[in-house]
Parts: structure tokens; sequence; C-alpha cells
């Protein structure tokens, strides 16, 4: 069949290059090459056959994964050896087969490699050996043995250890290649239910104070054909519980059966203590995952889904008024007292030890008061907490130090310590057995030694009256202070820089004048041109200092050089040039005009109304030109 | 005017007289070891807006005396806050400290606040003032006038400036933190609950004896969220402690302390 196959290709060949048909050549070229090239001796290695387990190590109920990798030309499926401690599937979770052309000493050799991944579960604490047989090239091979370590406990001691034991769940299998889709096909059904998520509490209706379990429930399907995973890998983080305090969890896994379907099961069981009273919302759990599923083919197909649970709402109920031996604890609780003797020296401490076990948030386990010992100086207590995560047999022991200051037959009476019982609504109140002390009269009587905590145990107790500290007997301020307002500091922080502003800016117009002559000459053209004109009339004539005066003015306010030998024309011309004003350059003009005849006829004297005149006409035309030039 | 002028004098002189006398027969009342008397009048010269670190100081002495380690240390703390100079109350503060149950460090604000304002610590309010006032006009002024300087010499004022208002405005900040300071808080009573809520039927959370010093976060009516040096926080009941801040406050109402 294969040589007729192949003579029809040669067949083929032929006939397509006598048609010289250039592009099916080169593909019947490659089959053929492919096809010469089988017949060649096939590839062997010694061990052809690798197999890895991956976690190393489990727990007991857990899962586990086997990578089985032959190489060689003819293989065989191949088999487990069987192990009494594990469980695997003999169908593979993942089938792959590569085959690559390697060419060595001018030999070419084909090597084929085929890869199976397995499911196991272990049943058995213990370590047991995995080992692989299989056909390859007609002849049978074993693996090297691979250890897989079972531990008793679910979790699994090969994760990092910066994961919290809520996080710490068998990582998923990582695959090379697989497809990804988000619509599920005709196992839709099975992948929907494929993850089961649940939260729960113990109880909704509580009080302050009152620890209750909130269960974290995730229920994921157990076939081989399907794994679920998340973005991290590990667990999702519970819901926000900032609202509470909140225990150790405990966890377990399970198997289930749903619909028929194999479930594990894996419960996270949080202590939980409300901070405050009122209403108080646990958010929904959420799982965002995907379903890897294995199709026929062994090709894995992965699916995005979303689970989450129903948010809850738990109703805290404040206490009812507290009994007077109440000291804040919440739960059911029992208590015990010890004392270290019963029979002691004047100064030689005994020591009471108060134990309260039970269950209840153990922060607001305190400890009591001891009332009436005016017998003794009581210090303390010690506070030590045993099992203070598990929330459920919590130990705290107040320890007291008493210290007998004077001699006699004295009871330390029966310590009364109330809690208040949720779950019963109301306060109980427990009671430690009396004891009776008898305190002997020591050698020394005049100083008591406190015992018991470190300080006091070196710290001597003088009865006497203490030395008065020092005083201060002068002082030099005995008045009423005024006090400074707010408002005077916020003056004080704002009205500096304003200042400054201003003075800076003065300083930068000044600079600016300094800098600009022409500018200055115009800004002080007005003072300027009165200051010539008054000169001019007490040194010579009104008309010489009306004319000077105003073509000073005019001349510093435009900026020309030599104004004073300019014509009244001249000056006429050059403000039509620049004022828009025709009556007022026609009233300088005239102004000019009198003044040059007045200076031109020879007149020493003018009358004292032409004087009078003309200082009006230069005072009104030097107003009007003011306001005319800019 | 000058009337008016001799009159004003004559007053404050004679009221300064009578300070003097208060606080002489304060002094002497707690020689004599009547602690109580000592402690109405150095009261009636707060009362009369008197606010000098040395009558706190005296009025700590007193109240310690009297067993009011609560009181005592509320006193050296403000007379410390008003001159942290004042060496005496520094010392006192410590033995009034060592002799509470527990000793608790004052709760103190984070690392690099601290490093920040390292220098301001030892400054008291008034000072820090007239300091950030010093600094501020001068390097305002010198602002002022870099425009009218000669150009030469300009760049050695723009950098004085800038040096004396950095100064001015750390100085400002130091002045503004000490105005408003984070109340602290020490408990005046023998032991009180700190409760998770501001009730009396709010589990505790912790206890707080007298003499603990805490920061106040919060206060409401009758009860003040405080945070104990642990970064513990509860409510506790408004009555149980005194916040120093407030002591002139405290010690002028009508209340006062009840003895």
């Amino acid at each position: 069949m294969v040589v007729d196959y192949k003579n029809g290709v040669i067949e083929k060949m032929f006939k397509s290059i006598v048609e010289n048909k250039f592009i099916d050549n080169v593909i019947l070229l490659s089959i053929l090459f492919f096809m010469v090239l089988s017949f060649y001796p096939s590839y062997s290695a010694d061990s052809p056959i690798s197999v890895s387990v991956e976690p190393v190590e489990v727990g007991v109920g857990e899962m586990f994964e086997v990578l089985v990798v032959i190489n060689g030309s003819n293989i065989e499926e191949p088999k487990f050896i069987p192990v009494e401690g594990v469980r695997i599937d003999p169908n593979p979770t993942y089938s792959g087969m590569s085959t690559q052309v390697q060419i060595m000493f001018g030999k070419t050799q084909i090597v084929t490699t085929k890869e199976r991944r397995f499911r196991g579960t272990a049943d058995k604490e213990g370590e047991w050996t995995i080992q692989v047989k299989a056909k390859v090239d007609g002849k049978e091979y074993t693996s090297d043995p691979v250890v897989l370590k079972v531990s008793k406990s679910a979790t699994p001691k090969v994760q990092p250890p910066t994961l919290s034991p809520f996080q710490q769940r068998k990582q998923l299998p990582r695959r090379s290649s697989q497809s990804y889709s988000t619509q599920p096909r005709s196992v839709s059904p099975v992948i929907d239910n494929s993850l089961i998520v649940e939260s729960e509490v113990s109880k909704k209706l509580i009080y302050q104070g009152e620890i209750i379990y909130l269960t974290l429930r995730a229920k994921i399907i157990d076939l081989s054909d399907i794994s679920i995973r998340t973005p991290t890998g590990n667990i999702p983080d519970p819901p926000d519980l900032s609202n509470f305090f909140v225990g150790k969890a405990e966890h377990s896994t399970r198997t289930e059966t749903i619909n028929n379907y194999p479930y594990k099961v894996m419960e996270h069981k949080i202590p939980i203590c409300p901070k405050g009273v009122g209403t108080f919302k646990i958010s929904p759990w959420v799982w965002d995952a995907s379903v890897v599923y294995y199709g026929n083919w062994g090709w894995p197909e992965s699916y995005s889904i979303r689970k989450e649970t129903e948010p809850i709402s738990i109703e805290v109920r404040p206490l009812p008024s507290s009994p007077p031996n109440y000291y804040g604890a919440v739960g059911k609780f029992n208590i015990t007292a010890n004392i270290s003797g019963t029979d002691v020296e004047v100064g030689t401490p005994l020591y009471l030890t108060l134990t309260i076990t039970g269950e209840g948030y153990p922060e607001f386990v305190k400890p009591p008061e001891i009332k009436g010992l005016d017998w003794a100086y009581v210090s303390g207590p010690e506070v030590q907490s045993v099992n203070s995560d598990s929330w459920n047999a919590i130990e705290k022991s107040f320890k007291y130090t008493i210290s007998p200051m004077k001699s006699g037959d004295f009871k330390i009476d029966s310590i009364e310590y109330a809690y208040f019982n949720p779950q019963l609504g109301q306060y109980a109140t427990l009671k430690t057995t009396p004891f009776n002390i008898r305190v002997k009269q020591s050698s020394d009587n005049a100083v008591i030694t406190a015992g018991g905590a470190p300080r006091l145990e070196t710290q001597t107790l003088d009865v006497s009256k203490p030395e008065l500290l020092p005083l201060v007997t002068e002082s030099t301020r005995l008045k009423p202070s005024k006090k400074t307002g707010i408002t005077s500091k916020v003056m004080l922080i704002i009205v500096p820089p304003l200042i400054s502003s201003l003075m800076f800016l003065g300083g930068i117009r000044r600079q600016s004048l300094l800098n600009n002559p022409a500018l200055l000459r115009k800004r002080n053209a007005y003072r300027n041109a009165l200051k010539k004109y008054e000169e001019l009339r007490k040194t010579t004539s009104t008309p010489l200092a009306v004319e000077n005066g105003l073509k000073q003015y005019i001349g510093d306010m435009l900026g020309l050089e030599n104004p004073l030998g300019m014509t009244s024309d001249e000056i006429s011309d050059i403000l039509f040039r620049c004022v828009q004003n025709v009556e007022i350059i026609e009233r300088v003009r005239k102004i000019l005009k009198t003044c040059e005849r007045l200076r031109y006829a020879g007149e020493k004297e003018t009358s004292l109304n032409e004087d009078k005149g003309l200082e009006d006409a230069f005072r009104e035309v030097i107003e009007t030109l003011r306001k005319s030039i800019k | 005017m000058i009337f008016t002028f001799c009159l004003i004098i004559l007053w404050n002189f004679s009221a300064n007289e009578i300070y003097q006398k208060t606080f002489q027969t304060a002094n002497e009342a707690y020689y004599s070891g009547n602690f109580s008397v000592a402690i109405d009048n150095y009261i009636k010269l707060i009362r009369g807006g008197i606010e000098d670190s040395i009558v706190f100081y005296n009025l700590g002495n007193a109240f310690y005396h009297l067993g009011k380690k609560g009181y005592s240390i509320a006193c050296y703390q403000y007379a410390l806050e008003l001159n942290p100079s004042l060496s005496v109350a520094n010392e006192n503060l410590e033995k009034v400290l060592n002799e509470t149950q527990r000793k608790l460090a004052l709760p103190e604000e984070p690392l690099w606040w601290r490093y920040l304002f390292i220098f301001h610590y030892g400054i008291s309010k008034v000072s820090t003032w007239i300091i950030a006032t010093f600094f501020w006009i001068v390097g305002w002024v010198t602002f002022g006038v870099i425009s009218w300087l000669p150009i030469s010499i300009r760049k050695y004022a723009i950098f004085l400036c800038v040096v004396f208002v950095i100064l001015g405005t750390v100085f400002i900040c130091s002045g503004i933190i000490k105005e408003f300071p984070y109340p602290k808080g020490v408990v005046v009573v023998e032991k009180t609950s700190a409760h998770i809520l501001p009730s009396e039927n709010s589990p505790s959370r912790f206890e707080l004896y007298e003499g603990d010093r805490f920061l106040v976060e919060r206060e409401e009516s009758d009860w003040c969220l405080v945070r104990s040096v642990g970064n513990e926080k509860g409510w506790v009941k408004s009555k149980d402690i005194l916040i120093w801040s407030k002591l002139p406050v405290y010690l002028s109402s009508s209340e006062g302390i009840g003895m």
C-alpha cells in the first residue's frame, strides 16, 4: 500500500516535472524526502522514558500530575507500575507528539517524542515510587523511579513560604500550548458547574463582641479532563473583613458527589468578631477563574468563568447594661485561681494566678480587679495568653503579686468575674475559691519590699512622707499674657510680602525710567516746563518765558532735540503729525507767534495785561496739551 | 492724658503686686505642706490670665504631693510647652512618670516628621513666632530693596532674601504646628478603660492607668478617641482624662478640679 502510494507519488512527480509545474514539484519532493527518511534506522536512546511528578509533595487526598516523555520511533502507550499509596488515572489528560529530524555525523535521524500527562490522587501517607513501562521500538523500557512524598497534612509544603495557609493550594498544572475560548460548547453545563462557591456565617444576629464563624467553601469538580485555574494560581483572597477582628482560619478538604460528579470541597472556617455595633456587610467571595477542558484530542480549551458568593449582612446588637464586675469578656468562660502560698512573712510576695479559659475574642478578656486587700500591696497582673489565635479554646492567665504589709490572718475573698454569654443573651458571673492567708511578722518592719513586676521587685516603698519637690519661687513674668490672635499672625504673614512687592515694583519702575531718558523727559515734561517758565519769567520777560516753557514742554513730550531753537511754524508742523486737535495746535502756534513777535519787536517791557494774558494762555494750553499728547 | 497714663501704670503695678503676693502665698502654703491651698492660689493666678511655665511647674509639684499624678504630669507637660528649656520640669516629669504603673511613653510623631522639624522641639511657641517674624520681615524687606540696589550687589541681596524667606517660612510652619498641636492627654483617674465604641456598654479594648499619656484623635461630647504609644485606639470618658493644651481653660473653668 505504501509502496503503491510512493509509486503514485513518484509517478505524479515525474508527470508534473514533465508538465513543468514548479510549486507542485516542491511539495511533492518534500513529501518524498520525508518518506525516504522514514526508512532509515530509528533513533534509540538508553533512557527513552523520563517521568516527572508535579508537585513532588502532596497531602493525603490531594491530586498530582505525572508527566511522561518518551523518545523513539515506534512508541507504545506507557503503563504505570501499580503503587499502593497512589491512584493514577491510566487515561492521559493530555497527549502530545512531536517529530524532529536530527543530522548527526552525516546520518539523518527522526526522533519522535510522545508526551503524556496523567492525573493521580494520593491515598496514603508515605513516600511512593512512581515508574512507567513502555515499549519503544519493540523493546520494553522502564523509567527511572520518581518519588512522591505524601504527607498527612492536606496542605502541600512545597509552596512558597510567603503564601498564607489560605492561599497555599495546589498549584494548577501549566501547559505549553492551549487554546482559549470564552464560549463553552457542548460541555457547558459541566463547565458551568465545575466550580461552586459558597459562603455562610454561623449566626447573622449577634451581640457586640460575640465571635461567629465565616465559612468559605469552594467545590471544584474532580474530573481528569477538567481543571480550574485562577490568575494567580492560588485561591482568591477572602472577602473584605475590615469591620471585624479576624482569627486564625481552619482549612479542610474533602470529596463530595454532586449530580453524579465528584467534587473536591475546600473549606475555610474563619472566626470573626465585629468591631462595632450596627449592620455589617461581608462582601462576596469572588472567583475569577478559567476552566481548562481537555477535549478528545488532548488539546486544552480554556473558558473564563466568574463565580461569587452572595453578600452577607450581619446585625450586631449592643450589650445590655453590665453588672459591676464586668470587664468586657463576651463568650463562654471558666475561671480558676491559684496562689503560690498561704503562710508568708511580711514583705514576702505571694502570687495569685487567675486563669480564664473558654471561647471568645481574647482581647476582650481583661484582668479583674483585686479589691479589699488593705493588708497588702497588689501589683500586676502579668498577662499570659495561650492559644490566642484559636478563639474557640483560649486560655489567659493573670498573675498578681501580693506583698503583705502587715502580719495577721487575712482572707483573699472570692473574686467575681462577669462575662456576657451571647447564647443566653445575658451576663453570667464566675467566682474563684477564697484563700486564707497567714502573714507572720518579718525581722525588718520599717521598709516593705514589693515583689512581682521587675520594676517593683527592686523598689522600696517608703511609708514616710516623701521629700518636697523644689519650687521655683522667682518668676519675673507674672503678668497676664497677651494672646496674639490668629488674625495678627495671618497679617504678619501676608503684609510683609505685599509691602515688599510694592517696594520692589517701585524700584523696577525707577530703573526703567533711568534706562529710558526719553520716557524720563516725558514724565518730567510738565514739571520742567513750569520750572523753566518760572525761571525765565523772573530773569527775563514773560513772552520769552512762555515761548521757551511751551517749546520745552512740547520738546520733552515729543522727544525733540533742541526744541528752543525751533520756530513756531516748525513746532506747529511737528504737532500736526502728533496731535489730532487742530484747534489746540492753532492756539499754540498763535501763542508762539505772539511771543516771537513781541521778542522781535524789541519791546523791553510788555504791559501787565499782555503778560497776564500770555501767562493764562500758556497755562491753559499746556494743560490742554497734557491731555492731548500721551 | 498724663493722668490716664499714670492711672494705667499704677493699676498695672498694683495688679503685678497682687500676682506676686498670690504666688508667694502659694509657695509658702506648699512648703508648709498645705498643698490644697497652694493649688488654689496657683489656679487663682492662672484664672487671672497668668500663663507662666513656673506657675504650672509649681502647680505640678503641688498636685504630685497631693497624690494626683495625672494632673501633675499635665502641669509639667504644659510648663514644658511654654518653656521647653525648663529642665526642672523635665526632671520632675521623669520622676512622676517613673512612679506611674506602666511608665508609658508619649506617642511620637513619625520619624520623618521629627527629622524635618528637628530644630523646633527645643523652642517655645512665643520664641518660634519671634524668630519667624524676624526672618520673614527681614527676608521681604531685602526683597523690596533689591530693585533699588546697585546691580553689582543685587545677587547678594537675592541670596540673603531667599535664605531669610526660607527660614521665615520654616519657622512660620513650626509656629503653625505649635499653634495647633495634636491634642495630647493624660489619665487623671486611677484606672480607666478604652472602649471600642463611645459607650459604657461597649467592650473595653485596653486599660489606661493614672499618668498614661496618649494622643487625642477625636473628641465627642463625653468621650475622646485616644491613641496610645502602641497605636492602640479606644474611646475614653472625657472626665477621666486631661488634655494639657487645654489646661488653663480647664483650671479657669467654674468646675475646675474637684478637691
